[in-house]
């Protein structure tokens, strides 16, 4: 499945976090932030609908709350694989594993019903 | 958001269907007939229903958005479907919560990253009383579908 990678664009990196780093050049400094990122997975039956429409939404509700994380639409057969580098996943499926990171209602994103509490768990996550 | 991916001869008010495979059966032929969809619909549409449900639970009436691979669909639309009686769909993520459902929006999807947004706007106006009622109330195909171009984020 293609990957697909929310990337907040960067117009002036800091100067000095947490000492020098080299931010001449922008696409360096993106592509370390990118590594660095905090990671969220979504993923639902197919990947043509839901999950997309969700990843979207959270992309968004992230940003405004100024949180650095970046949303993967994955394969729901893939799951286990992101799960290490994943900080939250957010489910538009059923769930019948434990997984060692928090799962997220998916479904609250696309509705709006119990989104805060949904997205309070997310920022949690992030932090 | 255009809206003309909403298709008018897809509307079909007050279908009569008795359980969600009935009715994906008769919408299949539908589909078949106008060309949206391949034969292989049904049994995928079918399929990923039973496994991944869609029924939401929103107010003032859950409504079902069934849909399947873009490989099954020849062109992108969505088909609103008022039913007579309504039938049982599961909740979407929650597959053992059951839904009495009478609005169904079946969406045929075929290029996802177009149509990341239209899904959400559906999903957003399908909460909003006023047009349920005026969906409720429609008694023909143009009454339906001048309700539907009207939501909010969509043009014409």
């Amino acid at each position: 499945m293609k990957r697909k990678y929310f990337i907040l664009k960067v117009d002036k990196a800091p100067t000095s976090i947490g000492g020098e780093r080299n931010v001449s050049g922008g696409f360096e400094y993106e592509y370390e932030r990118m590594r660095d990122m905090k990671r969220v997975i979504v993923a639902c039956g197919s990947g043509v609908a839901t999950s997309q429409t969700v990843a979207s939404k959270v992309n968004r509700l992230l940003k405004e709350n100024k949180i650095d994380a970046r949303v993967d639409v994955v394969d729901l057969k893939s799951i286990d694989r992101h799960i290490d580098s994943s900080v939250a996943y957010i489910a538009i499926t059923k769930v019948t594993k434990e997984y060692p990171i928090p799962v997220i209602n998916g479904i609250a994103f696309l509705t709006g019903v119990n989104q805060d509490a949904e997205l309070k768990k997310l920022i949690e996550a992030c932090k | 958001m255009k809206s003309d991916t909403i298709i008018s001869e897809l509307v079909v008010l007050d279908l009569e269907a008795e359980d969600s495979e009935d009715f994906f059966r008769k919408m299949s032929d539908k589909l078949v007939e106008k060309g949206y969809v391949k034969e292989s619909f049904y049994e995928a549409i079918c399929k990923r229903e039973a496994e991944f449900p869609t029924a939401l639970p929103i107010e003032p009436e859950s409504v079902a958005i069934p849909h399947t691979d873009p490989k099954h669909i020849n062109k992108a639309f969505i088909a609103p479907v008022r039913l007579k009686k309504s039938i049982i769909f599961c909740e979407m993520g929650a597959n053992d919560i059951v839904h009495d459902v009478r609005f169904v929006f079946m969406l045929g999807i075929k290029n996802p990253e177009e149509q990341i947004e239209l899904l959400q706007l559906l999903v957003d106006n399908l909460q909003d009383e006023e047009l349920m009622r005026k969906l409720n109330e429609a008694n023909t195909v143009d009454e339906y579908m001048a309700a539907l171009v009207t939501m909010k984020g969509f043009e014409a």
